[in-house]
């Protein structure tokens, strides 16, 4: 069950009415903070009730942890029980996520020198979210250690910051500062920002069943036969899962960030219009935004300050190798995130020398630049493997005639979408720039739409809903390519997998 | 809390949902999205027909599948000087056809009913009879007939609304199809078939191309010219089974019963693609012969047998027309009509129709079941 499961509206719904109408009273904070907890531990359980385990233990260790920080006086006992926390809960998710991975270095590291014994392949699953809560509770404890904050004692507070279950699956990943005090408090409804929110629920959804589902079939057929792309295809391949990872990803957010809004919590951004960036850096800005502060926060800052430009070189590639295998265990990951480590390296200089000069035509270079290495490095993102990955840059190089054939054109171009869901699906995109494009430069505009005349905002209401209704990919849907097995993974974010 | 804004709040979220429910129901009890892929082809069949007023007024029905939809019926009728319609769907088979035509019969006039061998099949894939969805007609049978456009001329809006204990049974075809819908079962319906919904939307009640339609079909390509020619296994049909034979004898019967003529034509495929079947040929002489009945077999008119350009780039089984190709079909068609029908002399209505008539409805009940 997710934000792509109907189910789980009308239960929101339900819990909504009764959140304000009864548990979130001056009286009955304790009561409704363990309301939020056992909604948010359904929900997760609602996946594998037994991922449940995971969680609790870390959040108990992490409780218990946070508590003695703040008591202990003696550094070294200090260091110890941050060591105890980081190793426990990166223990889990090395052994659930990097398992395999480290073994499969292993294997081929002793192979290479003679050494054929089979070592252990674990097939566990990954329990969802897991990246994202074991980042949010290691970032509580290190606050406490850094005396940031001060730990929190009462623990159905602590537990449901971890577990808090808009947040809990994809992020964003929330500081104890920022959260917390929030489950302190009692909220007063505010009306303004209800609506809001539930306006961001309808775009986020549909981002993501209008537009990602949509872009998810084309991008999966065309990287399941890249031997089968021709040069224009690959290059909508590589463009469309870019639209697709970030209506998928944005549209979770903004759905995470709506729902934790109706009940009176704010969370934080992830996504600020990354797509209109000037450049390379501006994008890593606006682009999952909470991780890379994470990374900027706990490793970049915790670094040497580098003296020499290589140095820095080293720190940098070093945070994006690891944000790149924060995604996911493989080689292809590491590859992103190296990449795009030396892309910010490489494209740094031609930023200064944009801005330093000024002009807009020069203005385009780092711009231009930015997002044609974005979009590439993102093909080893979705690529299985290194080799995948290659046969992906080989089409790019595969221009053929065969586009000038009407006969052909079609099944070159549409790549299992109908000619109509390719159609409207450029029409949705085109609108969701548009959309961004005002919230960007037309920001008062934006306001006053949101300030302005009810009835607008009703009407675009029910315009997305009924967009949503008629044009969404969902299950039962019968379009051109929509198999069994595309239609099980249509409520899936594809950042849930990390 | 401020009571005030959270009511104010939930009032306005549930007009919205009154809203879009509402427009849902409509756009359900409309009928504009009562579509089904594949299987129900039948149904679609019927629902376009009862919208279009071209079927009441046709004097030669062409009864048939996807070899006989794309013939050109302003060929045919100027040749002809009769107006034709089209009365079948592709992949159709005779089995439910004959259910279509003994439920149309007494609102259909037509001189003239045309069968097309192809449809005599046994069974295609995924064409069959859903017994449950024909049965929602039974009580409704396709109004071919003018009702100016309004709730009530809605398909089977009755059907949509069943009575209220009805709903207690969770086996009742009805719920599952009231909760469900087929809103949501086809909201795809704008990007996959946006003709159908404009079609649904505002029938054409003029319909020129009276049921036929334009044929896809691109000619036969020099690659697929080229393997013919090497080593091509031409596909050759099989004669047809006695049950068949015996509802298309069934359908002739009633027809003639009735003072309709009967005609029967088998579509013309590549010379190289397709080999006509001696036994089969024979058989449908016979069967003919004995029903005083025309059989025309395009597939012996090497003007249309080789000529290339008629026939569909295909290495499939079955082969379409191609524009070119359905045009000069129809040509030929049309002009062995002309010349059979001044040699065919309808017979008076049957005396014994009641009797045939029960024979009928056994033959539909055994179609249905």
């Amino acid at each position: 069950m997710g934000f792509a499961n109907l189910f789980f509206w009308f239960a929101l719904s339900s819990y909504f009415l009764l959140y304000w109408t009864v548990l979130n009273r001056p009286n009955q904070l304790k009561l409704r903070n363990i309301s939020l907890l056992i909604v948010s531990y359904l929900f997760y359980a609602s996946w594998d009730w037994r991922f449940l385990g995971i969680i609790l233990f870390s959040s108990i260790l992490d409780y218990i942890v946070g508590i003695k920080l703040d008591t202990t006086i003696d550094v070294n006992k200090r260091k110890l029980l941050l060591f105890l926390s980081v190793f426990v809960n990166l223990g889990f998710l090395s052994v659930f996520k990097y398992h395999n991975f480290f073994i499969e270095s292993a294997q081929v590291a002793l192979n290479s020198i003679g050494v054929n014994h089979d070592l252990l392949y674990l097939n566990w699953v990954l329990p969802v979210g897991i990246s994202f809560y074991t980042f949010q509770t290691m970032s509580y404890t290190i606050d406490v250690y850094r005396k940031e904050i001060r730990s929190t004692k009462d623990p159905f507070v602590f537990f449901t910051y971890i577990a808090f279950f808009p947040q809990l699956l994809a992020g964003p990943i929330e500081r104890a500062k920022d959260l917390i005090p929030q489950f302190e408090k009692i909220h007063v409804f505010e009306i303004k920002a209800a609506k809001k929110a539930v306006l961001r629920i309808l775009w986020g959804a549909f981002k993501k069943i209008v537009i990602a589902n949509r872009l998810a079939l084309f991008v999966n057929e065309g990287y399941a036969h890249p031997e089968q792309l021709t040069g224009l295809t690959t290059v909508l391949v590589i463009v469309f899962f870019v639209i697709q990872l970030y209506c998928d990803f944005s549209g979770y957010c903004d759905m995470a960030i709506g729902t934790a809004r109706l009940l009176g919590f704010k969370l934080s951004e992830n996504f600020t219009r990354p797509l209109l960036a000037k450049n390379i850096k501006t994008v890593y800005q606006r682009w999952h935004i909470t991780i890379h502060k994470w990374f900027r926060d706990y490793i970049y800052f915790q670094l040497k300050p580098p003296k020499t430009k290589f140095r820095k070189c080293i720190n940098v590639l070093l945070v994006f190798g690891l944000a790149g295998l924060w995604h996911g265990s493989g080689l292809n990951f590491l590859f992103w995130g190296l990449m795009n480590g030396l892309l910010i390296l490489i494209l740094d200089p031609v930023i200064d020398k944009a801005a330093k000069v000024g002009g807009k035509r020069l203005a385009l270079i780092p711009l231009i630049l930015a997002h044609i290495s974005v979009y590439l490095s993102l093909i080893f993102f979705r690529s299985q493997n290194l080799d995948h990955a290659k046969s992906m840059f080989m089409g790019l190089f595969r221009w053929e005639s065969s586009i000038l054939n009407t006969n052909d054109r079609a099944n070159i171009l549409q790549l299992g979408l109908g000619k109509f869901e390719l159609l409207f699906g450029l029409l949705f995109i085109i609108i969701v720039f548009g959309v961004e494009y005002y919230q960007e430069y037309h920001e008062k505009r934006i306001n006053s739409f949101y300030n302005g005349n009810g009835l607008n905002r009703w009407f675009i209401a029910i315009a997305l809903s009924l967009s949503i209704i008629f044009f969404g990919f969902y299950n039962g849907r019968t379009g051109a390519n929509f198999n069994k097995t595309n239609e099980n993974k249509q409520e899936q974010f594809i950042y849930e997998a990390f | 809390m401020n009571n005030t804004h959270f009511k104010t709040f939930c009032r306005d979220i549930a007009l919205g949902l009154i809203t879009i429910i509402t427009l849902l129901f409509l756009c359900n009890v409309s009928g504009i999205f009562d579509f089904e892929e594949g299987s129900s082809k039948p149904e679609q069949m019927w629902r376009s027909l009862a919208q279009k007023d071209s079927v009441n007024t046709a004097e030669i029905i062409f009864c048939g599948n996807s070899q006989t939809y794309y013939l050109n019926p302003l060929i045919l009728d100027s040749i002809t000087k009769k107006s034709s319609h089209f009365f079948g769907y592709p992949r159709a088979i005779i089995k439910p056809l004959s259910w279509f035509l003994f439920n149309s019969l007494d609102y259909l006039n037509p001189e003239l009913l045309i069968l097309e061998t192809h449809s005599f099949h046994e069974s295609f894939n995924s064409s069959s009879i859903d017994s449950i969805r024909y049965a929602r007609w039974e009580n409704d049978y396709p109004r071919f007939n003018t009702f100016p456009v309004n709730f009530t001329h809605i398909p089977w809006s009755k059907n949509k609304f069943p009575s209220f204990s009805n709903l207690f049974d969770i086996n009742k075809f009805e719920l599952s199809y009231l909760v469900t819908g087929p809103v949501l079962k086809n909201h795809h319906l704008f990007e996959t078939h946006p003709e159908y919904f404009i079609e649904a939307l505002f029938p054409s009640k003029n319909d020129k191309l009276k049921g036929f339609t334009q044929s896809p079909f691109l000619p036969i390509s020099n690659s697929l010219l080229q393997d013919y020619n090497n080593d091509w296994i031409p596909r050759q049909d099989m004669p047809i089974n006695a049950k068949e034979m015996q509802i298309i004898e069934s359908i002739i019967k009633v027809c003639k019963a009735k003072g309709i003529k009967v005609m029967i034509y088998e579509s013309p495929m590549y010379f190289r693609h397709f080999k006509p079947n001696k036994l089969r040929q024979k058989q449908l002489d016979s069967f003919c012969q004995r029903l005083n009945t025309p059989f025309i077999n395009l597939n012996l008119n090497p003007s249309l047998t080789r000529t290339p350009a008629y026939f569909e780039s295909t290495r499939g089984i079955n082969q379409h027309l191609t524009i070119a190709g359905a045009n000069a079909v129809s040509k030929a068609l049309a002009l062995a009509i002309v010349e059979q029908t001044s040699l065919l002399k309808a017979k008076p209505i049957n005396q014994n129709y009641k009797k045939l008539e029960i024979d009928i409805t056994s033959l539909q009940n055994h179609i249905i079941n």
